[in-house]
């Protein structure tokens, strides 16, 4: 299980997150909402220790991985999957999914066998460069990438954003099975609160850095959403 | 005409050399490396050194020198380079003292002049390495009396460069290596250790600096000042071929190289390093980022 602690997390001097604790429930998908700029990228970032400084305790199964650095973050487990997908745009979709195994335990550098599957446009266009694929495209990559590591944890930070409707249903089916089928942990940065309803068991709403409501999705309520995401 | 190109030839090798990994270290880095034309110095000394020390030949000079130059570039990395990531400036200064420490490190032989040592080969004058017997006088090819030293230089720079693109697209290091130059921070998060890999690519940049080094003591003395202009005709190279483009460090090489020669064949040597830096000039104005860039985002 992943759980954090009191959480800081700076970007120079400015502080982005002020003491977040969060207990993230195994196999299951917890989602993270708020307005814009509240620290929800931020968070993800802290847990892939991509921050300039962080404070707090960040375990992962009774690690504390807090003080280590991001590769080591990778390799216990955690995969992630940034906003603007992060695709390496001279690789080719091979070497752009291969390149997530670089942090598979079992040292294993191939594309998972559950790609064709998941994504069958990947699976047909494995020599194209990553950069000439769409948004939605880019995003199944980088999922793809995510699971080429055999993770036991995934982040993904908004990754309907911006994206065509037709892949977003495509998208959503898959982080469902994520968890539902292959028992993966999901931390989903989501701004779309239908699909964090559907998807999610429980959920944290973020403001100025903080968790101010939180628990089973259940209390993801309208007057919830009203009081923290409407603006 | 096929021998003045030959000669270029030649003389695109050694900058090629030279430049390769500058192209790494600057390219996949984003570090300038003023010291790496040291390493070029010290590859080259390491041949006047195995030559009077251990009897050793050119031959066996070039993976001497490659080991001697890679570990100090490793060394070099763990240092200093390592705190200075993202301070391209900052680099550009530390790396130049260390350049300056290492020229007086050889002319004043490690501090040892002070206590009346000297070793041989080392000092403040000119040493010369002698070119093994077989590599001396010309070789016929296709009718041309070729150099046989200048063939031997384009051999090795071709297998070097053919070693280089193997290991950068072929290899598992070259993949990380790759992932880094584009985006360190999705590198590490896919458990890519930036740190480790970027210390590896920094000692084999230096490794082929050495290895070029060793290649010019055959052709030229060897001076503990030798290096200051290398450098700068390797950033030429890169900056011309395309920051961070294997393909583009190449062909630069290749075109500096043929226009010096030619020019410096029909007119004089001046003129042939006068035209170098007007290509470069123009290529620099026209276009800024280089012959072969990738495109960026």
């Amino acid at each position: 299980m992943l759980s954090l602690t009191n959480l800081e997390s700076w970007y120079g001097r400015s502080r982005a997150l002020n003491g977040i604790s969060l207990d993230v429930p195994e196999g299951k998908i917890t989602g993270i909402a708020g307005r814009n700029g509240t620290g929800k990228t931020t968070l993800l970032k802290t847990i892939m220790g991509l921050t300039d400084s962080a404070k707090g305790v960040v375990r992962l199964g009774g690690r504390d991985i807090s003080t280590a650095p991001t590769h080591v973050r990778a390799r216990a487990g955690i995969a992630y999957v940034p906003q603007g997908r992060g695709i390496i745009p001279d690789f080719t979709v091979r070497e752009n999914i291969v390149m997530g195994g670089f942090a598979n335990r079992a040292g294993k550098r191939a594309v998972p066998e559950i790609v064709p599957e998941l994504f069958p446009y990947l699976a047909e266009n494995m020599d194209r460069r990553g950069g000439l694929l769409s948004g939605g495209q880019q995003q199944q990559l980088a999922i793809a990438r995510a699971l080429a590591a055999e993770p036991d944890v995934v982040l993904l930070d908004e990754p309907n954003e911006g994206i065509q409707p037709s892949i977003v249903e495509d998208i959503e089916r898959v982080i469902l099975r994520l968890s539902r089928e292959f028992g993966l942990t999901v931390i989903l940065v989501e701004q779309n609160i239908g699909f964090l309803r559907r998807a999610a068991s429980s959920f944290a709403m973020l403001e100025k850095g903080r968790v101010v409501e939180g628990g089973d999705i259940s209390g993801l309520t309208d007057a919830v959403v009203d009081r923290h995401m409407t603006i | 005409m096929f021998d003045i190109l030959f000669i270029g030839l030649s003389l695109s090798s050694i900058l090629l050399l030279v430049a390769l990994g500058l192209a790494v270290t600057y390219g996949a880095m984003g570090i300038i490396n003023m010291a790496h034309g040291e390493m070029v110095m010290i590859g080259a000394y390491v041949a006047v050194l195995s030559n009077i020390w251990l009897g050793a030949n050119l031959l066996l000079a070039i993976p001497l020198a490659f080991l001697v130059t890679a570990a100090l570039g490793y060394g070099l990395e763990r240092l200093v380079v390592r705190r200075l990531y993202g301070r391209l400036l900052d680099t550009l200064l530390a790396t130049w003292g260390i350049a300056i420490l290492l020229q007086q490190a050889i002319r004043l032989e490690f501090g040892l002049t002070f206590f009346g040592i000297h070793i041989e080969g080392l000092g403040s004058g000119l040493q010369n390495v002698p070119v093994p017997q077989f590599l001396q006088g010309t070789l016929g090819l296709f009718g041309l009396q070729l150099n046989s030293y200048r063939v031997f230089i384009v051999l090795v720079t071709l297998a070097l460069a053919g070693l280089t693109w193997f290991t950068l697209y072929r290899t598992p290091l070259g993949m990380k290596v790759r992932a880094i130059i584009r985006n360190p921070q999705m590198a590490s998060a896919c458990g890519i250790d930036v740190k480790a890999t970027n210390a590896i690519t920094f000692a084999l940049g230096s490794g082929l600096a050495g290895v070029a080094g060793v290649l010019m003591a055959g052709f030229r003395s060897v001076s503990p000042d030798m290096g200051a202009t290398m450098v700068v005709d390797g950033f030429m190279v890169v900056v011309t071929g395309g920051v961070g483009s294997l393909l583009g460090t190449v062909a630069a090489a290749g075109i500096l190289g043929e226009i010096n020669a030619l020019v410096a064949i029909f007119f004089n040597e001046i003129a042939g390093r006068a035209s170098v830096l007007l290509v470069v000039i123009l290529v620099i104005l026209l276009r800024p980022a280089g012959l072969f860039s990738f495109k960026g985002r």
